[in-house]
């Protein structure tokens, strides 16, 4: 198997979106093709020339080390008052990576399957990096299970089975695997705020999510009472997102792409356009909905999307996932945010701009 | 070409090609009514179903009007493709994407790069007039 095969594999490993590799591979005049089995199969030898199997590598590092920092993911936000406890966080995750650990030795490239089936469940503290505004990212890498349902050809079975099966119109199998998600506690003392990341690299409902973030945020809460030498530290209540869907919805920049919304006029209304470059706030039957309704409305999710700075067209964009459920809630509350489409930092900074 | 020339090109054409078939003429006539009378914005995503409405014509008629104003003589309208995968998620693909499908048997996911089972009954036809693009896609 030839080094470029290798990092295309990690990339689909992760679940890379293939479009926007593609984009990737024509820019940097990579061969490309439709279809991981007909890209993998170009890519089988690496090329003759050493210069060039070199490049093509880096730029396959650079995507791979994007996609697990910057990847399709939750984004929770802590703000804190003031920021010595920020300060002591940025401190003392400084030592918890396990640098011998089998995600820390072949990171960012994810393990195989069979590897992350012999291992636990708990995330495993990979890497830390700290940047010049004196922030602080501390990356863990975690086993998520995943299922997948594919239809089984009856024909395809042998002959015993298939007579079994021979009443059924459809079969459909259930496939469980594992995926190497890459989550992250990034804090920023500055601005006296810490965000836990869960990486989407497979789908997570909200519970799972919430569970997920849970382990973070108990870990986070057991290393700052070690370092105070108190029994109990705890972060505050997550930043809620709810009071911004109106705020993003008026902004003019941008396009809105999804938005949830409940009428006075008792409806309820999940809205979307068919393409990422259209504005749902220019839409003929959205425009004249809400002068029908006199404007009277009430937003509960919305997906806002930007063009991002990179070489490579991307979309990044900021779903706030509500339920109709929450416009009759005194107190709505939406403690995440999704981040999706970031193929670079300039990207991820981008959207925080915009929410924060 | 702009909007005017297209459609004053296809008038002319149903016109004076089509005076033997006279129901198809009056169909291609209602349908090119319909592209004259919308604002472009209405004329975005038009189903073999809105194009049935149009053209007062049954399923077959419908189906020889479009043929006749997307063919390459008269080009007032385009056959547009987009696929929705199983999270209901809507890509555009091209002409081009739909023929390799066609010609190899095989699709790929555009975001998931696998190989879409049973992708016949997930790309789905739509039309445009010719004089509108799409950032998204050749169409």
């Amino acid at each position: 198997m030839g080094h470029v095969e290798n990092g295309l594999k990690a990339l689909r490993a992760r679940g890379y979106s293939f479009r926007m590799l593609g984009a990737h591979l024509r820019a940097n005049e990579i061969p490309s093709a439709q279809g991981w089995p007909r890209l993998l199969e170009k890519h089988k030898h690496d090329p003759g020339d050493t210069a060039v199997t070199t490049r093509w590598c880096a730029v396959l590092s650079d995507i791979l080390n994007g996609s697990v920092r910057y990847g399709d993911r939750s984004v929770s936000v802590y703000e804190f008052p003031d920021r010595s406890v920020v300060d002591l966080a940025a401190l003392t995750v400084q030592s918890r990576v396990d640098p011998n650990s089998l995600y820390a030795t072949a990171f960012p490239v994810p393990l195989s399957q069979p590897l992350l089936g012999t291992l636990s469940s708990d995330p495993v503290f990979t890497k830390v990096e700290q940047f010049g505004s004196g922030s602080v990212r501390l990356l863990a890498c975690v086993k998520r299970f995943v299922r997948s349902r594919e239809e089984i050809s009856v024909g395809d079975l042998p002959d015993g089975l298939r007579a079994q099966f021979s009443d059924f119109q459809e079969v459909i199998g259930v496939r469980c695997g594992y995926v190497q998600g890459v989550d992250a506690i990034v804090i920023h003392p500055s601005a006296k705020r810490i965000e836990i990341h869960i990486d989407h690299c497979c789908p997570l409902n909200t519970d799972e999510l919430i569970l997920a973030r849970r382990r973070y945020v108990v870990q986070l809460q057991r290393w700052l009472a070690e370092a105070r030498g108190v029994p109990e530290v705890l972060l505050p209540t997550p930043r809620n997102w709810f009071p911004s869907i109106q705020p993003l919805y008026n902004s003019p920049d941008g396009k809105v792409t999804n938005l949830g919304h409940s009428t006075a006029s008792a409806s309820v209304k999940d809205e979307r356009m068919r393409r990422r470059t259209d504005d749902l706030r220019q839409e003929p039957f959205h425009v004249g909905g809400l002068a029908g309704v006199q404007n009277a409305t009430n937003l509960y999710s919305i997906t806002k999307a930007w063009t991002g700075a990179s070489d490579v067209k991307t979309s990044p964009a900021v779903t706030i996932p509500g339920h109709f459920s929450m416009v009759g809630s005194q107190s709505p509350n939406i403690d995440f945010v999704m981040l999706t489409g970031c193929d670079s930092s300039s990207d991820f900074d981008l959207l925080m701009s915009k929410l924060l | 070409m702009t909007h005017k020339f297209v459609l004053e090109d296809a008038f002319g054409r149903v016109s004076a090609d089509l005076n033997g078939v006279p129901d198809l003429q009056i169909a291609c006539g209602h349908i090119l009514n319909l592209l004259d009378e919308t604002k472009d914005v209405n004329l975005r995503h038009l189903t073999f179903g809105m194009l049935k409405n149009a053209s007062l014509a049954d399923d077959e008629l419908t189906a020889q009007a479009i043929a006749y104003l997307s063919g390459d003589v008269v080009r007032a309208l385009k056959m547009c493709f987009e696929f929705i995968d199983e999270e209901n998620r809507i890509f555009h693909i091209s002409p081009s994407d739909v023929r390799n499908a066609e010609r190899f048997g095989e699709f790929f996911h555009p975001e998931k790069g696998e190989a879409v089972p049973d992708f016949q009954n997930k790309v789905y036809v739509y039309f445009m007039p010719s004089w509108l693009t799409s950032e998204e896609s050749d169409c």
